[in-house]
């Protein structure tokens, strides 16, 4: 069984909204982080524009003593790390080393070719990123760890909320997008 | 092999992008509080300064060169790097949502970073081929990741440390960051 240090050392949080409240569960949409929320160019910026969609399902109770999650409700959700950095390595890694590689094969062949060969080697690799990004899916949906703190959701405090750090609440649905 | 080795030594290291060049000093400052960032932005910049410097060369040899308009260099660079930007914005949202979700953060502040733009142009102005440059542009981004995390972790020591209140924060930032510029400027020569 997970201990209190362990959940804490293993998974990377985050912050999530209420969007929909069904019965007596909610569904959650991941927050854009701080420094795109709060952009003084966000108005004219196409980045994070998008609306944040319904992404998991969890109960809308977070434990005994708390009060139900009311609509715009934050939490705090959390990532299993491991994951997260593999994920991340092989989206972003896996296309590089294979456009690196298939362009140092055919350098030999001119720049064209290299070219060329380094295209095809970095859609190659995004296919690949793709295959498995789908095959560990499940490894990166996020358990609930509690509702965040007004200092937790401002970007200009450090997230102060170890008090609630003792649940783990697992995701019951995940909508894909 | 031997020379594409050097390349990457050189530009990853001796040569490093924030160390030597003093280039992208607002991420390194900016997202180097905690580890978990910094690995996040240093492979989001990995990707994007690698295959930017590939489009900018092509961009160069293909179309400015040719036509004799390399005044238009910087803009055009920018406008690459921008493209190259949402390109993996929206690849990184397609393949993998909860990771876009997780680090997408990171890709509009790549655009602004200028170590890519500072990069590209060292990389176009130095005249190597295609591989090289492209070679050249990811040792760049490996050495910028790597003092990112370096530093990410002594800021989180310090962050624990005694400091002296005048010196909390962003000044012992700086100060740290110029000894870690010291301790590589022991690289200096290496390879050559």
């Amino acid at each position: 069984m997970n201990t209190l240090q362990d959940i804490d050392d293993t998974l990377i949080e985050g912050l999530a909204r209420v969007v929909a409240i069904d019965n007596a569960q909610v569904w959650l949409a991941a927050e854009q982080p701080a420094s795109c929320g709060s952009c003084a160019t966000r108005s004219a910026c196409g980045s994070g524009a998008t609306k944040p969609t319904a992404r998991w399902r969890v109960p809308r109770t977070l434990g005994p003593g708390q009060p139900p999650l009311m609509l715009g409700d934050t939490v705090r959700i959390g990532v299993e790390r491991s994951a997260l950095n593999r994920a991340s390595l092989s989206a972003f890694v896996l296309p590089l080393v294979t456009m690196l590689t298939a362009a140092i094969g055919m350098q030999d062949a001119g720049d064209g070719v290299a070219i060329a060969a380094a295209l095809v080697g970095l859609l190659l690799g995004v296919a690949a990123a793709r295959v498995l990004a789908r095959r560990w899916r499940n490894a990166l949906v996020p358990v609930v760890l509690g509702r965040a703190t007004s200092a937790a959701v401002s970007s200009c405090g450090p997230t102060q909320t170890a008090a609630l750090r003792s649940i783990a609440i697992p995701v019951i649905q995940q909508r894909s997008q | 092999m031997q020379d594409f080795l050097l390349v990457l030594l050189s530009t990853a290291i001796v040569n490093n992008v924030v160390l030597a060049k003093f280039l992208g000093l607002c991420p390194f400052m900016g997202t180097s509080s905690r580890i978990d960032t910094a690995v996040g932005m240093a492979l989001a910049t990995t990707f994007v300064l690698t295959l930017s410097t590939g489009f900018v060369w092509a961009a160069e040899a293909l179309l400015l060169a040719p036509l004799d308009l390399t005044f238009l260099r910087t803009m055009t660079f920018i406008l690459v790097i921008a493209a190259v930007v949402q390109f993996t914005e929206m690849v990184i949202r397609r393949i993998s949502p909860p990771l876009y979700e997780a680090l997408g953060v990171y890709l509009p502040l790549i655009t602004t970073n200028c170590a890519v733009l500072g990069v590209a142009l060292l990389t176009v102005q130095a005249g190597n081929g295609f591989v090289a440059s492209l070679l050249r542009g990811f040792g760049a981004a490996v050495g910028f990741g790597l003092v990112l995390v370096i530093f990410a972790g002594l800021r989180e020591r310090l962050a624990l440390a005694d400091v002296p209140k005048v010196f909390e924060g962003a000044p012992i930032g700086f100060i740290t960051a110029g000894v870690l510029s010291l301790a590589f400027m022991g690289f200096a020569g290496l390879g050559a």
